[in-house]
């Protein structure tokens, strides 16, 4: 099964009221050509020498998080092949209704792409976007003219337009559940355009799309990158065989072994002229962790993501040269009660715990650094709190340390059990091989049992993602110890995770003034108001309801090799699904 | 008494059962050193393991599940014989406590195992007829399916867990176990005290317990201590593949297969220390399993 | 087991023992593609879980998972001895069924895995016999020698240390000294004979070393067992040279369990190539036995073990056939 720890794209911004055009100011200029544009007032970045930048950058830029991203300096050399791993090759193909990482990813685009670092906005396919009438109900998107497909059967290579576009939001949306006789549930990123009831190409260059009420996150929705667009004729070819799938984006389809390979080759007409880029970009697949990394020491691959500390200290001995990027990533890993457990029903109980939990040891002893603070949102998030604020908080503040812990011991006791007696409750998570769960398992066991010496822990493993995905989904636990992907945006995020009857609310827990929040900041398309009921809910978050335990957010960590330049450009917090979006962007320089 | 007085003794007097026990037991042991030295060390290997598993709170100095006793991923030191792992965890004391676990999976396995195996080898054996024609397709069935799928399809449906694991093993080798005790059991069914016995009255069950079951004693054996180590690979390669027994269970499969894989780069003693220990343990069941063979197999006696 | 069946009536009487076990076979079949029907479903987490799995949004469209059309689509939502019904008559006539993630059919995906994972079994086999029967051989003559005890040290080392770790070292060490390491990209024999040979050879050395330790351990026993029976004291009484009993009159005898053994063994060496197919990145059969369990894919896995089974009783039987004719006791007169 294909890990899950993918990174993600995450909006940022909540554009809202047709601000769009005007405030970014490039939409003529940013044009499709990978990414969307380069940085701030840039063309594509990391071109030969006297590109900007120099050494590795600790500076934070604008999100106010630490972020190491070295540029790679030397002579262009254009073409080539580039080669990254992966445990398996991808078993669903349907971007609509996929859980995991798919061709899509690779062989389409999306309408909106996020700039990596700040997560502002920019245009992609769609190169205009704004919310057309006061009670908020109509969107209108312009969209890029002359964008090319696949040069394929039966695309050919004929022009993506309007159409495709409404065809694909109408798609996401699952309003063709029943024409295809699949679920509406099945597809799974609905809620990026929650509430569309009608999406119609105006004419070809223009998209409007009726929602039938107002919906704040609709454009970030459009960035995620589990939303890609694809041909219109897709529904007839069938979704089950890669090699008959074409699309947009800047690689096209050339091998597929099921468990071996996925080849591709570059889309010539997507990329602009003189802009230097790989030919082939291939994914071999080696399901074992140990080969993978023997397997970028030898040269093999070019990249390797979610390197932790060790692998990296062995990989720099082995090969000097090779990049290390890292930044605070859009995945949070946490604990998860289950309210249905008698003892976490109580406040207190839950808010001990909070206070109880040495949040450093847990993250520093897997990841080491450059992981960050996190209470509900996830830093990334403009709404989110920062790491710095988060680590003053109670519990968090490894300074008073001692000190929550007597509070913790109080509480406890005040709650009917004092130094944990009587609480006895089991971690379940998923113990697959380098994930973090079984550790931050087992180092959360042997802090309770210090702190609270009558506690009972004890962990149930799952050897697979199925089998452990089943109790989770139906609540079947006392706690989750668990990894999630923030969706692009807050309201969204938190909506699936804490919402009565959300769909990633897996303990239940249920707050009807919660519930009100959400509905609320859903409804309020003024971004100055949204954030104020944002900040609103984190605060009580960690007050008043304290339905998870999160550990932090992760730190992204890609190692590259030293000869490739560009991934600069694409590295930070919203840089997606790492290479599976991005690799237009990269290419060999000589060393 | 030493060894040489007693045979001596016996030389002088002509007469073993003459010699003191101890001397006796001291002559035996000597003579399985000398005429099997290979034998001997895996039976000094199963002592050490056995004493391991008995002693481990007294000759270890920390707990095994034990964090922060020193810096994490440390290399072997005084203060910690086999070095550290990720949580500050001391190497030798998880080492010692996996001894309990290996002796947990494999007798318990064995004894799992070789229990039903012998009794549905020995019905096979003696009642023939129809039952033993579709047990013997049965047991042809679970030859043929690959033995890792089957364990790893067992330990899915029964969840993770070291009784689980230990049930898993056993399952499979119980019914294809029952085949060699089906064959011994049929040398000697046929025998004429069976027969003698059965023409006198007695029961089915008192012929199996009182005739069949002392004369296949010797394969038992054999199978057993054959056996013994296979369990503590094959749970091994269970725990690489994520079935084995979960942590933070000190188990050396699970140690090798997953910690010590993870930071085999810059920790090469979380690999090293467990890959000495199991291979070590299963060498000298082994061997010790060779040299009963040799003794208790009939057809091996003699000359050689 | 054995030569129950030949009798010295020779061709006619072989041909009815092989008919006589052909048609054993179908009840042991049956009961195969029983366990695993049942036992795949017994599962926790159903591939319908799977797919359901983690909704991604939230919101209007909770209200009723259409379970129900997923598994009728999937058929599973018959009763289990009902799509076990289903699934014999199926395999009666040759259909394996499809896979449930991507609907390729299921002989197509076994096809395309065999070939490889088929030639690390006949390297492994044929290098470790090559290796261990002489290793047994001499161990048992010089039975209870420093000879017999190196020899019988080094290929029970070869059972102890478990696969995986062997597979690891050939990986990781390279990799540690010098930064090498083996291939990891696949190409097939038609694609680069060369190169595909190279990748053909750590896992089957892998395989190979567990099953040299075997096959020369159960050489030694039987070529003990054969060197005390009377036919041999009476070749050397008669003056024969001892390398020609060994070789001439022993070994053949000895051999014939040994033969029997391996295709026993050939189970194991499937099993045996999950863990160095995953560590060495083979898309061979027994990756894709795991992965398949891993996902739920039902008619994947009954698939692989159905002809895994075929395969080995054949064997086995083929393995028998040849016992008879080469079992003097047991030959046709």
């Amino acid at each position: 099964m294909t890990s899950r720890t993918f990174e993600s794209r995450v909006s940022r911004r909540s554009v809202l009221e047709g601000i769009g055009v005007g405030a970014l100011g490039l939409a003529g200029a940013a044009l499709i050509g990978c990414g969307g544009g380069g940085q701030a007032g840039g063309e594509a970045g990391g071109s030969a020498g006297g590109a900007a930048g120099g050494a590795a950058s600790n500076q934070p830029k604008g999100t106010g998080l630490p972020l190491t991203a070295p540029v790679v300096q030397g002579k262009e050399k254009p073409g080539g092949t580039f080669t990254e791993h992966t445990t398996s090759t991808y078993s669903q193909h349907d971007p609509g209704t996929a859980l995991a990482t798919n061709i899509w990813h690779v062989i389409g685009e999306k309408g909106l792409e996020p700039d990596p670092q700040t997560g502002a906005i920019r245009p992609h396919v769609m190169t205009s976007w704004e919310v057309a009438d006061p009670s908020g109900t109509t969107l209108v998107f312009k969209i890029k003219p002359g964008i090319k497909t696949h040069n394929m059967a039966p695309w050919n290579g004929r022009e993506f337009t309007a159409e495709d576009v409404a065809w694909n939001l109408e798609r996401i949306g699952g309003l063709y559940a029943e024409r295809l006789k699949i679920p509406a549930a099945s597809f799974q990123r609905a809620t990026m355009v929650a509430n569309l009831t009608k999406a119609q190409a105006v004419d070809p260059t223009t998209v409007k799309v009726t929602l039938s009420k107002p919906n704040s996150s609709f454009f970030n929705g459009l960035m995620d990158t589990r939303v890609p667009f694809a041909p219109k004729e897709m529904d007839e070819i069938g979704w089950t065989d890669p090699m008959k799938m074409g699309g947009i984006g800047p690689f096209q389809i050339s091998e597929w072994v099921k468990d071996q390979k996925m080849n591709y080759k570059k889309h010539a007409a997507y990329f602009r002229p003189g802009e230097p880029h790989f030919d082939n970009f291939n994914w071999t697949i080696i399901p074992d962790r140990a080969s993978a990394v023997a397997a970028f020491i030898s040269g093999q691959t070019q990249m390797i993501s979610s390197v932790n500390q060790l692998e990296i200290d062995q990989i720099k001995k082995a090969k000097q040269d090779a990049n290390l990027y890292q930044w605070v990533d859009s995945n949070w890993h946490h604990f998860r009660p289950s309210v249905e457990y008698a003892p976490f029903k109580d406040l207190r109980v839950r808010k001990a715990l909070l206070l109880a939990i040495d949040y450093a040891q847990i993250m520093d002893g897997f990841f080491g650094s450059g992981w960050g603070y996190q209470a509900a949102l996830n830093p990334g998030f403009p709404e989110g709190w920062k790491p710095d604020k988060v680590k003053t908080l109670p519990g968090y503040n490894p300074d008073t340390k001692a000190a929550d812990r007597a509070e913790a011991q109080k509480l406890l006791a005040a709650a009917g059990y004092p130094n944990g007696k009587g609480i006895d409750f089991q971690i379940i998570f998923q113990n697959t091989s380098g994930a973090a769960y079984p550790e931050n398992s087992q180092r959360f066991q042997a802090q309770m049992s210090q702190v609270f010496p009558e506690m009972k822990v004890s962990l149930k493993p799952y050897a697979d993602n199925a089998s452990f995905s089943v109790p989770q989904a139906k609540g079947d636990f006392q706690m989750v110890s668990y990894v999630i992907t923030a969706a692009p945006d807050a309201v969204i995020d938190m909506q699936s995770q804490y919402y009565t009857g959300g769909s990633r609310n897996y303990g239940h827990f249920s707050d009807k003034g919660l519930d009100a929040l959400i509905d609320k900041a859903q409804a309020e398309l003024k971004t100055d108001a949204r954030t104020a009921l944002l900040e609103e809910f984190q605060t009580k978050f960690v007050n008043d309801w304290v339905p998870m335990y999160v550990l932090g957010a992760q730190p992204a960590r890609v190692m590259v090799q030293g000869n490739v330049a560009g991934f600069d450009t694409t590295a930070g917090t919203w840089y997606g699904y790492s290479a599976t979006t991005k690799a237009c962007r990269w290419f060999y320089v000589d060393k | 008494m030493s060894a040489e007085a007693g045979i001596g003794q016996a030389v002088r007097t002509g007469r073993r059962g003459e010699r003191p026990l101890g001397a006796r037991i001291v002559y035996e042991v000597s003579k399985f050193i000398r005429k099997k030295p290979l034998g001997a060390f895996g039976a000094v290997v199963l002592l050490v393991l056995v004493g391991m598993a008995a002693l481990a709170p007294i000759i270890t100095p920390y707990g095994p599940l034990q964090q922060g006793t020193g810096p994490a991923l440390a290399p072997p030191s005084a203060d910690h014989l086999a070095g550290t792992d990720q949580f500050g965890r001391d190497v030798f004391t998880r080492i010692v406590y996996g001894s309990q676990i290996s002796l947990q999976v494999s007798i318990g396995a064995t004894v799992l195992a070789i229990i039903p195996a012998t009794t549905f080898g020995m019905m096979c054996a003696y009642f023939r007829g129809p039952f033993d024609l579709i047990f013997q397709r049965v047991v042809d069935a679970f030859q043929a399916i690959p033995g890792l799928i089957l364990l790893i399809t067992i330990v899915s449906i029964l969840g993770s867990g070291l009784y689980n694991v230990i049930l898993a093993l056993a399952i499979p080798a119980s019914i294809t176990g029952s085949r060699l005790q089906r064959a011994a059991s049929m040398q000697v069914t046929g025998r004429d005290y069976v027969l003698a016995a059965r023409s006198l009255g007695a029961t089915d069950a008192r012929i199996i317990t009182r005739y069949i079951l002392p004369n296949i004693m010797a394969p038992i054996i054999i199978v057993v201590s054959l056996g013994f180590g296979g369990y503590i690979l094959a749970e091994s390669s269970l725990s690489f593949l994520g079935y084995g027994v979960p942590p933070p269970a000190p188990s050396w499969g699970g140690m090798l297969a997953s910690d010590g894989r993870r930071y085999m780069y810059v920790a090469p003693h979380m690999f090293i220390a467990p890959a000495i220990a199991l291979s070590v343990v299963v060498f000298g069941v082994n061997m010790f399993g060779d040299a009963m063979r040799d003794i208790l197999d009939p057809r091996l006696r003699g000359s050689g | 087991m054995l030569a129950a069946g030949v009798s010295s009536a020779g061709g006619v009487h072989m041909a009815k023992y092989v008919i006589r076990r052909l048609i054993g076979m179908v009840p042991t079949w049956l009961i195969i593609m029983f366990m695993v029907v049942f036992m795949v479903r017994l599962i926790p987490g159903s591939v319908v879980d799977l797919l359901l799995q983690e909704q991604g949004g939230g919101g209007s469209y909770q209200e009723g998972i259409d379970r129900a059309a997923i598994e009728k689509r999937l058929g599973l939502s018959d009763p289990v001895y009902v799509q076990y019904a289903k699934y014999v008559v199926g395999v009666a006539q040759g259909d394996l069924g499809e896979s449930l993630w991507d609907n390729q059919p299921v002989t197509t995906l076994i096809a395309q895995r065999v070939p490889v994972t088929a030639q690390v079994a006949l390297v492994a086999i044929v290098t470790s016999v090559a290796v261990s029967i002489p290793v047994g051989v001499m161990s048992a003559v010089r039975r209870d020698t420093p000879v017999d005890y190196l020899l019988r040290s080094i290929s029970i080392l070869g059972i102890s240390v478990p696969g995986f770790a062997i597979g690891t070292a050939i990986v990781i060490f390279p990799t540690l000294w010098w930064g090498v390491t083996v291939s990891f990209k696949y190409v097939t024999f038609a694609e680069d004979p060369i190169q595909h040979l190279k990748l053909i050879i750590p896992p089957a050395v892998v395989l190979g070393v567990q099953l040299s330790a075997s096959v020369a351990r159960l050489t030694r026993t039987m070529m003990l067992e054969v060197l005390q029976e009377d036919y041999i004291r009476t070749a050397r009484a008669k003056g024969l040279r001892e390398t020609k009993v060994i070789v001439k009159h022993a070994l053949k005898n000895a051999l014939i369990p040994v033969v029997t053994v391996l295709g026993i063994q050939i189970t194991n060496l499937i099993g045996g190539s999950v863990i160095s197919e995953t560590i060495f990145a083979i898309p061979g059969l027994g990756r894709l036995m795991v992965s398949s369990i891993t996902a739920r894919d039902y008619p994947v896995v009954q698939g692989i073990v159905v002809m895994t089974a075929v395969f080995v009783m054949l064997m086995n039987l083929a393995v028998d056939v040849s016992y008879g004719y080469l079992d003097p006791r047991a030959r046709p007169a």
